[in-house]
């Protein structure tokens, strides 16, 4: 056992796959942690990059990361998977078995035990580290720190190799060195660990307080704003990131994207904005009974939030985005606050290359559509900012005939200005004219035309279209005459639809849903509405109902663009769709301000019930 | 020397010809005869293929060969594999993206436990040439396809039937809609002068006629139908026949022909044999008996020509340019790279880039081939394929796993691998100049012998079967 422990420890394998065994142990260990005032942050320099802080990191470690949903992703991120299936994880946690049973413990006790916490972290640059965890219990620690290095000595001794401990005291304390850019000692009750010896030292200096930095990161102005933005009574772990100086480290890591797609740049624009200008972000998780949330809070400057960007994507204050839409079977919900007559007035600044060209085809040419309007004033100019976009399961019984692939329904509503009636009525021939128009060009394609339907459905006027039925053959068939194939279009699943209810328009994808919609609309509480510019939620399990469904074509997918055989393939989407499942629910929401911008994004991964 | 003189004795006696070969001193049955009759009848193989059909009768390796293996490289059986294409492909619908349905054919014949039935099947769909540009409907171009492979061994009779009656066809021969009053000449023409006969073997005549049997031929909703409202049940005579002929009838009567025999065997000769020489009809005769005596199986005339002397004579071998697919896919399976393998996506792009999409045809006549696939444009469409599977990035790379390669070849050192390269990828094309420069490379480096594979893949003798 010992010649195991020290190959291990050789091929410096320990750390990772520790945190490793412990996602994937059996079991639970429950850990009562006494509070503890940060220190790490009062002895860092100002200008460090990026710091973590964790408050019970066992907890976090032992407990609620071994959630499988949460496995589940870590497996399908290719840095981290391969190592979660390591087979040397379980010759790790025989050695790891071995060490914890000379305190008469099990191996999860003592990780459990040395992970206590609070732990916190700094990176300080690449390959610049430094590490302090509080134990539970430091003369345990002390005694299984002492027995690991008599391990490794004594196999070194059996191999007649030199020692790999370097040992080396610094103002009274003890300090090892296991590899090369790892640097440890106990001291003060904390575990420390750097990736050089001088930073130890330093480290010793400033835990004993004989050295204090000028001026620490915890007292920096960016640092506290970040840390109380924070919720601090209930996260689990926080950190601060100084995003110029990884963007100054890494540009293309972190500068962003020069190029966005351009509808997530005409919707997301100003969010992308306050990432690309912000000096810094903070980032702090809470998770409890299998749901994580995550909030990332990011500083929008006095002179970012003045340029045209911001102005146009950033609502004004007391404006906010609607309650969501509820319909039956819905698979998820947006809710967003955007102008998109601003929005759109600035799209040369967020929209480039070929893309701008066909934004400003579309300014020229869609107001057509609409009595010649001006696309940018005189249509999304006249819709209230108010957007949101449900997608549903479609209920079986409204295929006519069905299709042999079954697609989701979706329905996008907006506000509009009742007072002006010509908007209203421009709305309904720009429909029928739109059906019009695919009815010509389905005739030239010899695809079945649409037949137009209107009706009221509780106070409001849906219009619908929907396309004929296939003709079945044996209708033209005489005797001796024949048939050969079948299958039905994909697009039986559409059937267009307006719908104006009051002061909102409808367009569905089926005129179920557009009834849905109204439904819906005409039973929520106007005065019930978050407090923030945008809402999604998504449902896990109907979601994950619908990737099973097509599942076949996702497995294509991946082997047509990855080259994956099947199997492979098979086994990613898998994966992803296991992972979709156990995310029972997930929310985002997006708090936009002149001077803040907020995401906060979570998950229940608990079974659904 | 002219281009025909090693056919010269094969011409005075063709019976001969077409015998089955047997190896001798001076043809013996190495690794290279191997080699050729993998790159021409099944697009190439893996070092460990060639050495195992270096130990089994040519004949044998050519039964093996039409058969196919019991599994494909996933590790699934044969009809298990097939069937999951079949069942992706269609899944696709009429809407599906062209590039999709490409992609998944590449992939199908880097997978396939069957890749002769694959390049025949690539035969077909020169033959039967349609393009999705036009019929603008993948659903019809995979389902004709699927047809194609149905039929591709079996009674060329049943394949001309199946094609006949495919939507695809009749989209792209403007047959979707064939009334009596107005007989589409177009498609009668087209079944015999590309599809059975050959020009010169029928008159306008007999097209008119034809044309007649073919009315009520309808593609309603994408589906053939026969109306039989729309049908002439009159008489019609020909080729020297008459009777109250339907379209089926009408195939009776041209495969009946001396001619057809003759026209497929030719066509068949080009694509497995040689596009650079010209076969005469007394050379083909033998062929085109035994392929009507055996009820015009096409399996009776691809198996003759695999086996036979005239194939395995060496002068046979590099007398024809690889097409696009037979280069991408037959890289692919020569190095190992099939699960995974490069992004089939891109492969189709490079296909295409290099003059062959998959389900677009430049025309009914199908691809011109030979030097054609060879001019400037082309041939650097090759290079930057090569050069990307070779590369360590970019969007074809990170699939070449040269390590695995070498011990499914059961070779170690650099100049070892060297030479298992050679020998897979230009086998006794490579003069001995060629295979000293390429050890020497390995040598040079021989942490990354990519270098090597990528010079490999881009010399002239590698873009020649």
């Amino acid at each position: 056992m010992r010649s195991l422990l020290m190959r291990i420890v050789a091929a410096r394998l320990v750390v990772p796959p520790v945190i490793a065994a412990c996602f994937s142990a059996p079991g639970v260990v429950a850990l009562a942690q006494e509070a503890r005032t940060v220190r790490l942050a009062d002895h860092l320099p100002a200008d460090v990059p990026l710091y973590l802080s964790i408050k019970e990191p066992a907890r976090l470690f032992l407990e609620e990361f071994r959630n499988p949903v949460f496995l589940a992703a870590l497996k399908n991120i290719p840095t981290i998977g391969p190592q979660l299936d390591n087979p040397q994880i379980d010759q790790v946690k025989a050695v790891l078995g071995a060490l914890s049973a000379t305190e008469d413990m099990s191996w999860r006790e003592m990780i459990a035990d040395i992970l206590a916490g609070p732990a916190e972290i700094a990176v300080a640059g690449p390959n610049k580290l430094v590490a302090v965890v509080k134990p539970k219990d430091v003369d345990r620690l002390s005694r299984l720190h002492a027995k690991l290095l008599e391990f490794m000595e004594q196999d070194a001794v059996q191999k007649g190799a030199p020692s790999p401990v370097k040992r080396f005291e610094h103002s009274g304390v003890a300090c090892f060195s296991l590899a090369p850019n790892a640097f440890h000692t106990i001291v003060d009750g904390h575990f420390l660990l750097t990736s050089s010896e001088k930073t130890l030292k330093n480290g010793i200096d400033s835990l004993q307080g004989k050295k204090t930095a000028e001026k620490s990161i915890g007292t920096d102005p960016e640092f506290i704003a970040a840390r109380d933005a924070a919720k601090a009574g209930s996260r689990e772990a926080w950190a601060f990131v100084r995003l110029k100086a990884l963007r100054e480290m890494d540009p293309k890591n972190y500068a962003g994207p020069e190029e966005y797609n351009p509808l997530m740049a005409l919707l997301f624009g100003g969010w992308v904005e306050a990432w690309k200008k912000a000096d810094w972000a903070g980032l702090s998780l809470a998770w409890k009974d299998a749901r994580p949330s995550l909030e990332a809070t990011l500083p929008v400057s006095e002179e970012t939030a003045k340029g045209s960007i911001r102005t146009a994507f950033t609502p004004p204050a007391g404006s906010s985005a609607l309650k969501p839409i509820v319909v039956p079977g819905q698979l998820g919900t947006l809710s967003l606050w955007r102008d998109l007559g601003k929005v759109w007035n600035i799209r040369d600044e967020v929209v480039a290359g070929p893309a701008q060209q066909g934004l400003n085809g579309l300014d020229n040419g869609i107001g057509q559509f609409f009595g010649g309007r001006d696309f940018e004033t005189g249509v999304l100019g006249a819709l209230k900012p108010d957007w949101r976009l449900v997608v549903a399961e479609q209920n079986p019984a409204s295929f006519n005939p069905k299709p042999d692939l079954v697609l989701p329904s979706f329905a996008l509503c907006v506000g509009y200005d009742t007072k002006d009636e010509d908007f209203r009525q421009r709305w309904v021939i720009a429909f029928q004219s739109f059906v019009g128009v695919l009815n010509v060009v389905g005739a030239q394609q010899k695809a079945p035309a649409m037949v137009q339907n209107q009706e009221q459905f509780k106070g409001a006027t849906i219009y619908s279209a929907a396309f004929l039925p296939p003709a079945k053959v044996t209708e033209v068939k005489a005797e001796g005459d024949k048939a050969e194939g079948e299958g039905v279009h994909i697009r039986h699943n559409f059937r267009p639809s307006l719908a104006i209810a009051g002061d909102k328009l409808v367009i569905a994808s089926t005129v179920e849903m557009a009834r849905d919609v109204v439904t819906s609309l005409s039973s929520a509480p106007a005065a019930d509405t978050p407090p923030d510019a945008a809402f999604m939620e998504l449902d896990g399990q109907r979601i994950a109902k619908l990737v099973n469904a097509n599942r076949e074509r996702l497995v294509m997918q991946n082997m047509v663009e990855k080259g994956h055989g099947r199997q492979a393939a098979e086994t990613e989407i898998g994966a992803l769709e296991a992972l979709i499942k156990g995310l029972n629910h997930a929310t985002a929401t997006a708090a936009d301000t002149s001077d803040r911008f907020t995401l906060r994004l979570s998950f229940d991964l608990n079974p659904a019930k | 020397m002219a281009a025909n003189d090693w056919l010269e004795s094969y011409r005075k006696d063709p019976k001969s010809a077409w015998a089955v070969h047997e190896p001798s001193a001076d043809r013996p049955w190495n690794a290279a005869a191997v080699a050729h009759l993998h790159r021409r009848a099944a697009f190439g193989a893996a070092p460990e293929r060639l050495a195992a059909d270096t130990k089994i009768a040519p004949a044998e390796a050519v039964d093996r060969l039409i058969a196919g293996d019991d599994k494909a490289a996933d590790g699934s059986s044969a009809a298990e594999f097939a069937k999951f294409f079949d069942r992706i492909e269609s899944r696709l619908g009429p809407d599906g993206p062209l590039r999709r349905i490409q992609a998944l054919w590449l992939q199908r014949m880097v997978n396939t436990p069957r890749p002769a039935l694959e390049a025949l099947t690539l035969f077909w769909h020169a033959h039967f040439a349609t393009s999705d540009v036009k019929v603008q409907n993948t659903g019809l171009m995979v389902a004709q396809i699927a047809t194609l492979r149905r039929n591709a061994f079996g009674p060329f009779a049943a394949m001309l039937d199946a094609v006949a009656k495919d939507p695809a066809m009749l989209v792209w021969l403007d047959a979707a809609a064939n009334r009596r009053s107005k007989p589409n000449e177009n498609f009668a023409r087209e079944v015999m002068e590309l599809f059975t006969l050959g020009r010169g073997n029928y008159s306008e005549k007999d097209i008119q006629e034809a044309a007649r049997a073919y009315t009520g031929w309808f593609v309603v909703q994408d589906r053939f139908s026969f109306l039989s409202a729309q049908h002439d049940t009159g008489d019609k005579t020909v080729l020297g026949k008459t009777g109250a002929f339907g379209g089926e009838d009408v195939h009776r009567v041209l495969l009946e022909q001396p001619a057809s025999g003759l026209f497929l065997a030719r066509k068949l000769v080009r694509y497995y044999v040689s596009e650079t020489d010209a076969f005469p009809d007394e050379l083909l005769k033998p062929l085109a008996d035994a392929f009507r005596a055996t009820g015009g199986k096409t399996e009776t005339l691809v198996r003759a020509i695999l086996a036979s002397r005239l194939f395995h004579d060496p002068a046979a071998r590099r007398r024809r340019v690889k097409s696009p697919v037979a280069y991408v896919v037959g890289t692919c399976r020569m190095l190992g790279m099939a699960d995974p393998m490069p992004s089939p996506e891109m492969l189709a792009d490079a296909t295409a880039a290099m003059g062959q999409g998959l389900y677009a045809p430049p025309s009914v006549a199908g691809w011109e081939g030979g030097a054609a696939w060879i001019d400037t444009t082309r041939l650097v469409a090759r290079t930057n394929m090569a050069l990307g599977i070779c590369s360590t990035s970019g969007p074809l790379s990170g699939k070449l796993n040269l390590e695995n390669w070498a011990k499914r070849s059961n070779v170690s050192d650099p100049k070892a691998m060297a030479d298992a390269l050679v020998d897979t990828l230009l086998a006794d094309g490579a003069a001995d100049a060629l295979r000293n420069e390429v050890r020497k490379q390995a040598e040079s480096s021989p942490g990354d012998l990519r270098p090597v594979v990528a010079r490999l893949l881009t010399e002239p003798v590698y873009q020649l079967a």
